[in-house]
Parts: C-alpha cells; structure tokens; sequence
C-alpha cells in the first residue's frame, strides 16, 4: 500500500510526525558525528574529538524522547497496522542510531590515542571505508524520509561494498602486520583492526535501519540473521599465523 | 479453532426496495470461532448479520438474492422454518431488549414457545444453566422473579444473551453487544464470549476496532455493502491488504 492518507484526528498525525522528526533528527546527527569522525582519521584533531564527545548526550537524549514519545502514542492512540509499526520501529531504529553513535566515539577515541596514522596508504583506505558508511548512511536517512523500500533495498545491497572493502583493508593491514611491523607498532596495527570492523559493525546497523523501512512500508520481516562476526575470528586467525 | 465451514454465503445480494444495501458477498464462517463485521455506519453490517437468521424477512421491503448456507443448507428454501432456524441462530442486539417480564420469564420464553422442556424442574434446570452460561447467575439467584428491566444495563446484556442461549442455538449473532455498556460490563461480555466461542459460533458487529481485535479469530471488513476483505484477524489488523480498510482501522480519511 502506497497511500499515506491523513488520519480524521490531526493530532494522530502531529503524533506520528514528532516521532519521524525525532528520528530523523537523530539520524541527522549521527550522520554528523561520522563527519566529524571522517576529519578526526585524516587530521587527528583534538577539537574535532571533543565535538564528537559533545554531541554524545544529545544522541542520547534523543532516544530518550523517541521512546517517551513511542509510549505515549502507544498509550493514547492504541495506534494498529501501519502506525504501529512505525512507532514500534521507531524504537529498534533508534537503537541502531545510539550504536551507530557510539561506534563513531570509539573509533574517534581509537585512532585518537594513535596520534598519527602510520601509513597514509592505509589511512586513506580505512578514509575509503567511513566514505561509504557515510554514503549508507545518507542514503537509509533519504529512505526512511520517503518510505521508498526500493531505496531501502538498495542500501541492504550496497552493504556487500562495505564488507568487501572491509576485507580488503582487513588484508592490507595483516600483510603489514605479518610482514614488516615493528613489534612496538603491533599495538596499532591492532587498534586499527578493531577501527575497521567497527565501520564494518556501522554497516550493519545501517541496514538493519533499511530493514526496518522496509517493515514499516510493507509489514514483512526481512531481517535475516546476521551473519555473525566471522570476521572477527578472522581476525584472529589472521594475526596468529 | 476447528476449521470446520459452519455458514457460506454466496454471491448474497441485498435490497432496501431499490435501494441496494448488500454487493455479492462471500464470505465463510467457520465453527466456533468469533468472527468480527467491521465497517462504517451504513455500509450493511447489520444487514448481513440479519440474512443469517432471516430477520429481513419481517421487513416488507427487503429482498435478496444469493445463498445463505448453514451445515451446508440453505436457509432461504421455502422448507426451512423460519421459527426454528431462529432458534438455531440467536441474535443478541446493540440495546439490552428484555421482555416486561421476570428474569425467569425472560430466559424460560424460547424454551416455553419451542416445548421444550416436559415438567417445571426441567425447565427451571434449563433457566439455571443459561443464566449460568452468560455468566449472570451469581448475581441474580435471590430475585430470579424480579423483573428483567430492573438489571443493570450490563446485567440486562447479559440477560439477553442467556435468553438467546436457553433455546440451544448453534449460532449467536451479536449486533454491537457492548456499545452501550461501560468497561467493565463489556469486559465481561468479552470474557462470556470468549467462554461461549467453545460450544458455539459467534458473529459479532462491533464499532469498536480494539473490540474486534481481543474477541475475534477472524474479521471482515465491510465498505458500502462490499465485502473488501476478510481473514484472521491477527492478519487483518497488523497488515490488512487493501487501502479501504487500512484507512478504515486506523482512523484515515477515506
Ligand atoms: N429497514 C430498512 N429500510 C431501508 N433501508 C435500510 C433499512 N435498514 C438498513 N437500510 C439501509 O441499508 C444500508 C445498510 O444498513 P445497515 O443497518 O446494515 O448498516 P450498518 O453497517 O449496520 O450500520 P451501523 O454501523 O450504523 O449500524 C444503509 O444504507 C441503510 O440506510
Ligand atoms: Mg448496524
């Protein structure tokens, strides 16, 4: 069903819109906090970091009215069909956008205690990678904004681009590891692993978003199980060789 | 939920003199399970409901086409009995209607009119029973010769459903039973419901959309005298398949 008509109590709809506005808002700032991530990889500035720090409450204010605002809807308009499942989603995507933010501090926090990234070859590859977090991310926040699930699914194909970016930067840095780190750098050839598969983890949580779209458009789940982190384990895999 | 048909309706046109009130309806219902007609005001829910036990016959100016079916019979034959069909298929109404009589009159009227209890105890048994089926009973036994208009509207309810259970139907047919009850009189009227959809199979009309949700297994949704859509409920509110009754349940302009 493609019609979004208006419902006999305005109100409802003033309802349903606070939660739209609150989510988007919310997304809008994640997708900020990436920027400010994607400044703190290429240029290591402390301001930039505390930025990202400064934002963090507000991510998590949002989701605190998300939620008030999903309960009350819940409690005075017993919404049914499509507006449950909006507000009832409205609370997994703002999880997903509280993880998505919390993913964009810690990687911040990582490669801060790095103070330079030691091979610019590899920094602009992990650069390439929050690239196209960032596209995802601008893309699912263009989806949920339009219900258009055929954006939505375009988001869930174009995640393959980051896992398989993943990987290859994944190998860049093993070949390094394996080869020619100093044992002294092995700590940040690490750090840097982990960087990457959180980028990779942002990836999920972003589809798990275009999932959700799809579930509140058209009622049907499609989340599959998540591919568990065999990434992960080959990580390890990879470093004890 | 037994799956077994118990009422076919098939291509079932209906008309107020000119006016068409029912479009080719088709719809099953099947043994004892509650099944919700929900719509806009006017579009033949009450309509349809009365086909199931021929009311619209008392109405000079209606006519039908179409079959109605029940354990696969039509009821419409000329040798079917109104009177007893009737019995087979009681109707509960959206007021409480007991007759100027006692509690006792009330429930022991159908058992009485079909002769069908042969000494005084039996038909007090039957009383008893029915009374304790529509769970009213308890509240009740101390003034069983009061007279039936004295009872809460709740209680008057649930006196008209005990009236419609003393005759042993096999169908209830309930016309927004609760609309004038407060919560928790339609609480319990739920619960009975609930209760009753073991040994009987109940149609119920109901505006209210949170109603249809709790009480029935299965819902079909009316507009204008078309049936657009029916199925289990479950499926009908979370994900219905059509505009009109998306619009409809959750309070869009249609
Ligand atoms: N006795 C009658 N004579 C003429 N027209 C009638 C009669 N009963 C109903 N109608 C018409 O048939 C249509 C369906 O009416 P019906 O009572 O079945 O609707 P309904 O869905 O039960 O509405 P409500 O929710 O208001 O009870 C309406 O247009 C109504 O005006
Ligand atoms: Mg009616």
């Amino acid at each position: 069903m493609s019609e979004y008509k208006d419902h006999i109590v305005k109100s409802f709809d003033d309802d349903i819109e606070n939660i739209k506005q609150l989510t988007t808002q919310m997304a809008t700032l994640v997708e900020e906090q990436f920027k400010l991530l994607y400044h703190v990889i290429d240029t290591a500035s402390p301001a930039t970091i505390e930025d990202i720090l400064d934002n963090e409450p507000r991510l998590d204010q949002y989701d605190a009215e998300i939620r008030d605002a999903v309960i009350t809807i819940i409690t005075l308009r017993a919404p049914i069909a499509i507006d449950l499942r909006a507000s009832l989603t409205a609370l997994r995507i703002s999880t997903d956008l509280e993880r998505l933010g919390d993913y964009a501090k810690s990687i911040a926090m990582r490669v801060a205690a790095l103070e330079t990234i030691p091979d610019t070859n590899i920094k602009n590859d992990i650069l390439r990678l929050l690239t196209l977090v960032q596209t995802q991310m601008k893309d699912v926040i263009d989806a949920y904004l339009s219900k258009d699930i055929k954006k939505a699914e375009i988001v869930r194909k174009n995640d393959l681009m980051i896992d398989e970016k993943y990987n290859l930067v994944y190998d860049v840095i093993v070949d390094q590891i394996k080869d020619k780190v100093p044992k002294l750098k092995l700590l940040t050839y690490t750090k840097l692993l982990f960087a990457i598969k959180t980028l990779e983890r942002a990836g999920d949580h972003i589809c798990n978003i275009a999932e959700e779209i799809h579930f509140i458009v058209t009622g049907e789940d499609i989340s599959t199980t998540k591919k568990p982190s065999q990434s992960i384990e080959k990580s390890l895999e990879g470093i004890n060789k | 939920m037994s799956e077994k048909l118990k009422i076919s309706i098939k291509n079932l046109n209906v008309f107020y003199a000119e006016k068409q009130a029912l479009f080719d309806i088709n719809l099953n219902i099947m043994e004892r399970e509650v099944t919700s007609l929900i719509g806009p005001s006017g579009c033949g829910k009450s309509t349809l409901l009365k086909c199931l036990n021929r009311m619209n016959d008392l109405i000079d100016i209606c006519t039908m086409d179409g079959q109605v079916m029940i354990d696969g019979a039509n009821i419409n034959t000329p040798d079917q009995d109104p009177v007893l069909l009737r019995s087979k298929v009681g109707m509960v109404f959206q007021k409480p209607n007991p007759f100027p009589k006692s509690i006792y009159d009330n429930v022991a009227y159908g058992p009485r009119l079909h002769g069908m209890a042969q000494s005084k105890d039996e038909l007090d048994s039957m009383v008893i029973k029915s009374l304790t089926r529509a769970g009213l009973y308890d509240e009740v036994k101390n003034r069983l010769f009061e007279a039936g208009t004295g009872l809460s509207g709740g209680q008057q309810q649930r006196l008209c459903i005990a009236r419609a259970l003393a005759v042993n139907p096999e169908i209830i047919l309930m016309d927004e039973p609760c609309s004038a009850l407060d919560p928790i009189a339609t609480a319990k009227i739920e619960e009975l419901i609930e209760e009753l959809k073991r040994k009987y199979t109940i149609v119920i009309v109901t505006h209210s959309m949170q109603q249809a949700a709790r009480v029935s297994d299965r819902t079909a949704y009316m507009h204008m005298g078309e049936l657009i859509e029916s199925g289990f409920t479950k499926n009908i509110f979370s994900n219905p398949q059509h505009q009109k009754t998306q619009d409809y349940i959750t309070g869009r302009i249609g």
